[in-house]
């Protein structure tokens, strides 16, 4: 298998839990940059301790620092050396495709050849940001991601004539350093998601779901690669959760609980709160928008996260319990790439350290297969 | 708000007229539509202006030319005696799939005669002559039109009629001519291929681009080898903002501004 360090690069204030939104008074200059601070010590460790990658993501009106992930990623390039650089991803409906196609090759540049990418639709609140309707968001990402693969590889400036994009002149440079083209994922999350990647030799991704659904989604996956001629791999799907590791399952248990580490998608991390900045829970007006929080928002698009179980735990316990959990990803979910959140909840920044270190101690010898 | 500015839209359908005109003994058959700049549309026998043509004649006075015979070259001899009979010392030319190479000898023996030329997925070299034996009738439609049910009639030619006309039209004495001549001709070319088109694939695209001195290549997403069946009103709008504008369609005028 092969390990990845997730962070959403939180704002270490005060956020509601779970999801919350957060709007922009209720940010302080100086934690945002003690929460950049922390985050890249983080990534850098991961990078020293022999994870294959660092990634990050695309969120917006939120506690999330990376609206902007390929800025991010730009300077995780520059500080992370060895580890490959993964913008997972881009919400290509809210974006131009061509500027896109055109940062991500300037990111393959920076990096050295160590992007990775997955190319994803959004979910619901990201929608409040760009005036996207997400009811058009599937064609319009199906449309985005043909257009980014021909500005990647075309070697004539070239004009589109699409559904939803047109542009007359298309001459992406630099061009990618990786040849044909970097690693892509996209999402592994329904039937529909899965026929998407196998068309397009496109990895999946997908998060939180129990092995067993994560097998299915893999045989799901396989059986349409192969109506296209190609069979995936486990290193072909990567999986995301929550991880933490302690010595013993009871600490990692006291832990999660003191700290409240699995509280829930987009939580505080890495700083105590102060009751003097708690921030809001999300307005009633954005809830009704977006048919409720992150986690039980509306499904725009039919099919998105409707074949997710939300409920499996996370990854946490001592380094055997943290081991057979991901044995069994591995065996009945065919997964061969885990992307593991170790900064969440209010735990301190030396245990998401120390946790970080114990996985890279205990979990690698058993489990990695080096990429690098 | 201009012409340019305005998104195809099927409103009256544009009523073509069919004449004929006798070019040197020969009965030239014409159907015509529209009022403005001349655009000339290389036609096979049997076709028909689709919905992309209807739209077109709302801005160009579209004249689909039906050219007997299989030689490209006297096709396009015939097409030039064809445009002075007409009264038209230049104008736009269209040529579709295998009146390409007709259109190609056009540009290369009365490039004065061509103010602008406008292939849609060109079918002129030996090495992009497609394999169509063994093809079922499913996967010979697929290949040519990615949604059919946009069509107003059924319009594609039979595999084997296509495999034959690309017998005739194409051969390589006449690849060496067009590779060297059409670096000559500097009238402006917008080469149109379908994203989802098997029988010429947009990557051929670039090979146009390279070989005349002032083109533009389009890919038209979702579409196969009949883009203008496929996608009537994406290629309307890009062939009549190329017609009207030139090399200045590269450049945007559609406004952005939602109010004032």
């Amino acid at each position: 298998m092969k390990f990845g360090l997730f962070s959403l690069i939180t704002y270490a204030g005060d956020a509601p839990l779970p999801g919350g939104l957060i709007a922009p008074k209720n940010y302080r200059p100086e934690q945002s940059l003690e929460s950049l601070r922390l985050n890249f010590e983080l990534f850098e460790a991961a990078d020293t301790l022999g994870f294959d990658w660092v990634s990050v993501s695309e969120h917006h009106y939120s506690t999330s620092m990376t609206p902007s992930p390929i800025v991010a990623a730009a300077a995780l390039s520059q500080r992370v050396k060895r580890a490959d650089i993964a913008v997972l991803g881009p919400s290509l409906p809210f974006l131009n495709p061509v500027r896109t196609a055109e940062e991500l090759a300037m990111l393959d540049n920076l990096s050295g050849g160590r992007l990775m990418v997955a190319l994803l639709r959004g979910t619901p609140p990201e929608y409040l940001t760009y005036g996207t309707n997400p009811a058009e968001s599937r064609p319009m990402f199906e449309e985005a991601v043909e257009l980014m693969l021909r500005a990647w590889s075309e070697p004539e400036p070239f004009g589109w004539e699409g559904a939803y994009y047109r542009f007359r002149t298309v001459a992406v440079s630099p061009t990618l350093v990786q040849k044909p083209r970097p690693r892509i994922l996209a999402s592994g999350n329904s039937v529909e998601s899965l026929e998407f990647a196998a068309r397009h030799r496109f990895d999946i991704a997908f998060s939180f779901a129990n092995p067993t659904t994560a097998g299915r989604h893999f045989a799901t996956y396989k059986e349409k690669a192969q109506n296209y001629g190609w069979t995936p791999t486990a290193d072909n799907v990567l999986y995301r959760h929550y991880c933490y590791i302690a010595e013993t399952d009871a600490a990692a248990a006291e832990d999660n609980e003191r700290y409240g580490f699995y509280a829930g998608y987009g939580g505080r991390s890495l700083i105590a709160p102060t009751q003097a900045e708690a921030m809001p829970a999300t307005p009633k007006s954005v809830a009704d928008a977006i048919g409720g929080i992150v986690a039980q928002s509306r499904d725009y698009g039919g099919t998105a996260n409707s074949a997710i179980d939300r409920s499996i735990p996370p990854i946490i316990g001592s380094p055997d319990t943290v081991i057979r959990r991901l044995e069994e990803l591995r065996d009945v979910g065919h997964v061969g790439r885990v992307d593991l959140i170790f900064s969440s909840g209010q735990l301190p920044h030396e245990l998401a350290l120390k946790s970080l270190t114990l996985f890279a101690r205990d979990v690698f010898p058993a489990l990695q297969i080096r990429a690098h | 708000m201009s012409a340019t500015q305005a998104t195809a839209t099927r409103e009256a359908p544009a009523k073509f007229v069919e004449r004929f005109v006798d070019v040197g003994g020969e009965r030239v058959r014409i159907l015509q539509a529209g009022q403005g700049q001349p655009l000339i549309v290389l036609a096979e026998a049997g076709a028909a202006p689709a919905i992309a043509y209807e739209l077109l004649a709302q801005t160009n006075h579209v004249i689909f030319a039906f050219l007997s015979g299989s030689i490209p070259r006297q096709a396009a001899a015939t097409l030039a005696a064809a445009l002075t009979v007409l009264g038209f010392d230049q104008v736009a030319v269209l040529a579709s799939t295998l009146t390409g190479p007709a259109a190609l000898w056009l540009a290369i023996d009365f490039p004065a005669r061509v103010r602008a030329l406008v292939l849609e997925s060109p079918l002129a070299f030996t090495s992009h002559v497609p394999t169509v034996a063994g093809l079922s009738v499913a996967e010979w439609q697929k290949a040519f039109n990615a949604h059919s049910e946009r069509k107003l009639a059924e319009t594609t030619p039979d595999a084997a009629a296509f495999a034959q006309r690309a017998k005739t039209r194409v051969d390589a004495t006449q690849d060496q001519v067009f590779t060297q001549k059409l670096a000559a001709f500097d009238a402006p070319v917008l080469t149109l291929f379908g994203t989802r088109d098997t029988l010429t694939p947009v990557e051929l695209g670039r090979f146009y681009k390279t070989l005349f001195p002032n083109a533009w290549f389009l890919m038209v997403y979702d579409a196969a080898h009949d883009i203008s069946g496929d996608r009537p009103e994406a290629f309307a709008d890009a062939v009549g903002d190329f017609l009207q504008r030139g090399a200045q369609f590269a450049i945007s005028e559609r406004t952005t501004r939602l109010n004032r």
